[in-house]
């Protein structure tokens, strides 16, 4: 009897400390909540925008991982540049405690729901979920299961590397360890049977507890959500259906070979992001274009030791992927304001995070954050100017200050066609950054995500002096003002309106 | 005197152990089929058990494919594996074991090549070591 009430009273301690820890599931039922934030729901550093009247992003984990792999402390980051979107709020979902457990589980889908319907109601605005791996069939479930909270609050969701129908070389590691007749297999998946055993034999001795090789699927396999996550699982067909009008854009990637016999015979096959097939992770686009990143062949032991960019867990990180999702973003954003018709006035400043160096003088180049300039930055349009191993000291919202080795062209007898003089060391200061409007409201490949601005004057210093040659009127021009990217910005935002 | 003692002792041990690495860089060369796998006796740490060395040994043989999974052998196209001449040296620590998996990590040699970095899979299936993968490591 004392044990059940002691029981009661950890259950109703329980209750008020989760109040307290998740304002969203208590706000619910109240009136619209300031803030939807809790402990697994936590804003991404941004520029200031309030959570009324935002457009909510929410990034969401997959399987074995946690928020922290969104990196939102860099503003390089796909969640740190979504955070710089005018208009955009973003956010991070954890359930890195249960990141080995099913979807249907309370504080996995269930909170998920709690939490989008709390920043659907505080921004007005539809949430956009961006989710990686298994955080895509975390949000299918929690958008969908009866009762759900959330049904109707997601504008859009974009997925990267999402198992949809499971992953088939889960399947094939579950069947050799398991000791299932593997030829009975041959028919059927053969490729993956051979890519599972030699991956498991690659991964002997190689940790599993981290995400940043296939080996971790060692460690899920012996999970709760190890069978869940098998190729066309009961588990996952078990999932409410997606909504019939929500915009999906899925992202993967794409090893083409991978290669587990380098002998004079050769056996390779396509394998995915190395976790998810390809097939897969594409499964639910509506957009009718999932985004996929290709790479090249592979072998088993770079996978392991060493994948590259379309690997599994890489992919958040993958320039082609990053700019598809954060256009995404930007185009439901600017659909999203436009329908509403809600003020979007976000005050813009430059800061350390958003100053970028452009390459070339030209805005339509993908601009430079912090470069190391190796094998060189080109400042000029002509190429002919190029700044080389460049460390700095400073890189701040008003300048950038680092020391480096400047690379001239003689022009002798036209510029491009002659030599060059040997690199001179020289202190390089960059300074007056102007507002681009281009990443805000998108065009083209251009995009970055959010605000940003770019430098558009150097002043040089030369601790050991100029060639002779450039002496005098030939010296370069110091301060060199680049009002072509000024002129090239400044239209960019007149544009806009 | 015990000091003594103790410090012999475990110069001993320490002998034996080196004596055990240097045993276990094994290097395989092209022999004929005929070996029959060896027992996976406790080996020393980071040394490959003898029947894995065997089915390295193998793997290099005219009859290589016989050395690899079933699973591999119908993959592969036709044809030999690896050129007569063929060796494998272990690398000191290059064998890593994980249950029923492990890999095992050196050099290969194909005559006319130079020599490369490799790593051999293996899986111990009903009672004898298989292939389950070679690779430039």
């Amino acid at each position: 009897m004392n044990r059940r009430s002691g029981v009661g009273r950890v259950a109703a301690a329980a209750a008020v400390v989760a109040a307290l820890l998740c304002p969203a599931q208590a706000a619910l039922a109240a009136s619209v909540p300031a803030t939807c934030a809790t402990s697994q729901l936590q804003p991404v550093p941004g520029i200031g925008q309030k959570l009324a009247g935002s457009v909510p992003v929410v990034f969401v984990h997959g399987i074995n991982s946690s928020a922290a792999m969104w990196d939102v402390t860099s503003g390089v980051s796909i969640a740190g540049q979504a955070a710089l979107i005018k208009g955009v709020t973003a956010w991070t979902f954890d359930y890195a405690h249960q990141s080995l457990e099913w979807v249907t589980n309370k504080p996995i889908g269930p909170a998920f729901a709690v939490s989008i319907a709390c920043l659907e109601q505080a921004s007005g605005h539809k949430v956009i979920v961006v989710a990686h791996s298994m955080g895509g069939l975390a949000t299918q479930y929690a958008i969908g299961y009866p009762g759900s909270p959330a049904v109707g609050d997601v504008g859009e969701l974009i997925t990267i590397g999402t198992p949809y129908q499971g992953s088939p070389l889960l399947s094939a590691m579950q069947a050799v360890v398991g000791g299932s007749e593997t030829g009975s297999l041959l028919g059927g998946d053969a490729g993956y049977v051979v890519f599972a055993e030699a991956l498991l034999s690659a991964c002997a001795g190689v940790a599993t507890h981290t995400n940043s090789n296939p080996c971790s699927l060692v460690s899920v396999m012996r999970s709760p959500v190890g069978t869940a996550l098998e190729e066309h699982s009961p588990d996952i067909n078990g999932l409410p259906p997606w909504p019939t009008d929500l915009p999906v854009l899925d992202t993967a990637g794409d090893i083409r070979k991978i290669q587990v016999f380098t002998g004079s015979l050769t056996f390779s096959q396509g394998i995915g992001d190395g976790v998810v097939s390809l097939a897969s992770a594409s499964a639910h686009d509506t957009t009718g274009e999932p985004v996929v990143e290709h790479c090249t062949t592979e072998t088993i032991g770079q996978l392991v030791h060493n994948p590259g960019g379309c690997f599994h867990t890489h992919l958040p990180n993958d320039p082609a992927i990053m700019n598809a999702v954060l256009g995404g973003i930007r185009a439901d954003v600017k659909e999203e304001m436009s329908v509403a018709g809600a003020p979007v006035g976000v005050p813009t400043t430059p800061t350390a995070a958003n100053t970028y160096l452009v390459q070339g003088q030209d805005v339509n180049r993908a601009p430079l954050h912090r470069p190391s300039c190796r094998p060189g930055c080109v400042l000029s349009g002509d190429a002919s100017t190029v700044l080389k191993d460049t460390s700095w000291s400073v890189w701040s919202d008003t300048e950038a200050v680092g020391t480096g080795f400047l690379s001239l062209e003689t022009c002798t007898p036209n510029c491009g066609s002659g030599g060059t003089y040997p690199p001179i060391p020289v202190v390089i200061t960059l300074s007056h950054p102007v507002h681009d409007c281009l990443a805000q409201y998108g065009s083209g490949t251009t995009v970055l995500g959010g605000v940003r601005y770019f430098w558009t004057q150097v002043n040089w210093a030369y601790p050991k002096g100029l060639p002779t040659a450039l002496h005098g009127a030939n010296a370069p021009l110091n301060p060199w003002v680049w009002t072509g990217i000024a002129d090239q910005a400044n239209q960019s935002c007149n544009s806009q309106g | 005197m015990r000091h003594r003692k103790m410090i012999a002792l475990t110069a001993s041990v320490a002998a034996v152990v080196a004596a055990g690495l240097v045993v276990a860089v094994l290097s395989v060369r092209h022999e004929p089929a005929s070996a029959g796998p060896g027992a996976a006796a406790a080996p020393s740490p980071g040394a490959a058990p003898a029947g894995a060395a065997v089915a390295v040994r193998l793997l290099l043989s005219a009859g290589g494919r016989s050395a690899l999974t079933p699973e591999l052998n119908a993959v592969l196209p036709a044809g030999q594996l690896f050129p007569e001449g063929t060796t494998f040296t272990a690398a000191p620590g290059g064998w890593h074991r994980a249950g029923a998996y492990a890999n095992l990590a050196g050099t290969l040699h194909e005559p006319g090549h130079l020599a490369r970095r490799a790593e051999i899979g293996l899986v111990y299936r009903h009672g004898r070591w298989l292939v389950t993968f070679e690779t430039a490591a």
